[in-house]
């Protein structure tokens, strides 16, 4: 089971939604906003960010922290952060597990790490850094990959490590476990079977796109059966975890974005009952 | 094992990323360069071409996130020469900060500057669409209310002190790109363009950014305005540059019930 606090089942805070989520509010449970969009001076992003948290749980989820590159951790960056969580006490705060940024030049992706004991040396001290500055514990996202490095380890080796050497937790995305278990060719339930279910504070799922060769983590669509079956698998190992909807592009009215939230609501319940089950049967038996 | 350091590794990563040649140039040059990586490639997609997939998903989220800051000069240029606007832009300007809401602000002084073809309006048209930018999520202030003026006492006018909100932004342009810009938005194309001395501002108010165009004498007394500025101050500035027979204290009074009607104000 995991140790964090269970928000329910959110979306994804985005653009689009102002005018609905102002006039209407929303039926989902809590919203996650993208940090960077949030770092700025004032005006409507902000007064909308406000208004949602007066009603709602948020979590703040970041693109461009790049706690896995090179170049050394941007102060400014992690004051800005600081500041943007002292304001809105979102439940925690989150990024990505890869590197976005070299030589000072931004790339605005999330670019995988060779999965080594060099790259665990790497991280270990900058985690403690952000935590020392955000005096919490950082949430680091598994990304979706379309290439991978000669490593020492597996992905999801690496994953569990780290969380032990750095102490930091978990946004378990699902979505991006079956893309780039696609990608490259393994199961993605040695992934889910491999992450410490304590540390998992979150869930993501979200939709990809299909190009034959490879999947594309788009979260431009409706979540992919595959991946509500994964979800469903990952939810009866690890018990309830708070999960979200993201939905990037093409984004379509609130309320569809609300029902895959709703729909992730319904397939967790019967996941945690059937967990529930098959436990009463093996104590039984 | 991999050879290369972290480092040197996510130098060469990025440095194909961002290169133009990675999606434009042969697949066996490519190959070749790759190959000094330790990337994985399998009958499916070989190393290359998975650098490939990163290097297009680059060009793609850039212009895209210029696309939603300049979109009057995407439907100017159409999608094809916006994508290679975007791609030279870049190419010359690679981000350096954390947010894609900075991209931009190099654009109205790349076309300016002429390094890519581009009409002398489409510089006028970015630099009115960065602008808007700004004064979209430009600090939050409380503005001067007409009730304030209301109730202020005779002798504390001269005192009042004239400040602009942080969203204001003076434009002083050579064609009306405001009415190109709303044009092409609606659908319509840009028609025919002629220079005209174009003077607009733009700013928020109650979270909405607006562009109007303005006469040379408000123009030139929000320039001159600065912090610490009262109404005597404008109205002694205003005395130096009108005509004889006009009244500076009217003047600015008609230029003060305008500013505070738009919002235009920080109240003290």
């Amino acid at each position: 089971m995991t140790r964090h606090p269970h928000l329910g089942f959110g979306i994804g805070l985005r653009t689009g939604h102002f005018s609905a989520l102002l006039e209407g509010g929303t039926r989902a449970d809590w919203l996650e906003a993208i940090s960077e969009n949030f770092m700025i001076p004032g005006g409507r992003p902000l007064h909308v960010l406000e208004r949602v948290r007066r009603d709602k749980m948020l979590v703040l989820h970041g693109v461009s922290l790049s706690i896995g590159g090179s170049d050394p951790l941007d102060p400014s960056y992690l004051r800005a952060l600081r500041a943007l969580a002292d304001r809105f006490a979102p439940a925690w705060v989150s990024d990505h597990l890869c590197w976005t940024r070299h030589d000072a030049h931004q790339l605005h992706d999330l670019l995988p790490l060779p999965w080594t004991e060099e790259a665990l040396a790497h991280l270990v001290p900058r985690i403690a850094q952000v935590q020392d500055v955000l005096a919490r514990r950082l949430v680091l996202e598994n990304v979706s990959s379309y290439l991978a490095f000669d490593g020492d380890l597996t992905e999801w080796e690496f994953l569990a490590e780290l969380t032990r050497r750095a102490d930091c937790d978990v946004l378990l995305d699902v979505n991006n476990v079956y893309v780039s278990a696609r990608n490259h060719g393994f199961d993605p339930r040695r992934y889910v079977d491999a992450i410490p279910p304590k540390r998992v504070a979150q869930i993501h799922l979200a939709g990809h796109s299909d190009h034959g060769t490879h999947l594309l983590d788009t979260h431009d669509a409706p979540v992919a059966d595959a991946v509500w079956e994964l979800y469903r698998y990952t939810i009866e190992r690890l018990g309830p975890v708070s999960t979200l909807v993201e939905w990037d592009g093409d984004v379509p009215a609130l309320e569809v974005v609300e029902a895959e939230a709703a729909r992730a609501r319904d397939v967790a319940a019967a996941a945690v009952q059937a967990a529930h089950t098959r436990r009463d049967g093996v104590a039984a038996a | 094992m991999t050879a290369l350091r972290l480092p040197e590794l996510q130098e060469r990563l990025r440095a194909l990323i961002a290169d133009p040649e990675t999606l434009a140039g042969p697949l066996s040059a490519l190959e070749a360069k790759v190959a000094a990586l330790p990337i994985r490639g399998d009958a499916r997609l070989s190393s290359a071409e998975r650098v490939r997939i990163y290097a297009a998903m680059y060009v793609a989220r850039l212009r895209d996130a210029l696309a939603d800051d300049f979109p009057a000069l995407r439907h100017a240029l159409g999608e094809e020469a916006f994508g290679a606007l975007a791609q030279r832009y870049v190419a010359t300007h690679p981000s350096d900060r954390p947010s894609l809401r900075d991209l931009g602000r190099h654009l109205p002084g790349f076309l300016r500057r002429g390094e890519v073809a581009a009409v002398p309006w489409h510089a006028e048209l970015a630099q009115l669409e960065w602008a808007m930018v700004g004064a979209f999520d430009a600090l939050d202030q409380r503005v001067l209310a007409r009730e304030q003026l209301g109730v202020l006492a005779p002798e504390a006018w001269p005192e009042l002190r004239i400040v602009p909100v942080d969203s204001l932004r003076l434009l002083a342009l050579t064609h009306a790109v405001d009415a190109v810009r709303e044009r092409l938005l609606a659908g319509h194309d840009a028609g025919a363009i002629t220079a005209t001395r174009t003077l607009l501002r733009v700013w928020r108010q109650d979270l909405v950014v607006y562009v109007r165009a303005i006469p040379q004498l408000e123009m030139a007394a929000l320039r001159w305005l600065h912090r610490g500025s009262t109404f005597a101050d404008l109205c002694g500035w205003l005395d130096s540059v009108i005509d004889a027979d006009q009244d500076a204290t009217h003047v600015a009074g008609s230029l003060l019930a305008r500013w505070v009607e738009d919002g235009l104000l920080v109240a003290a």
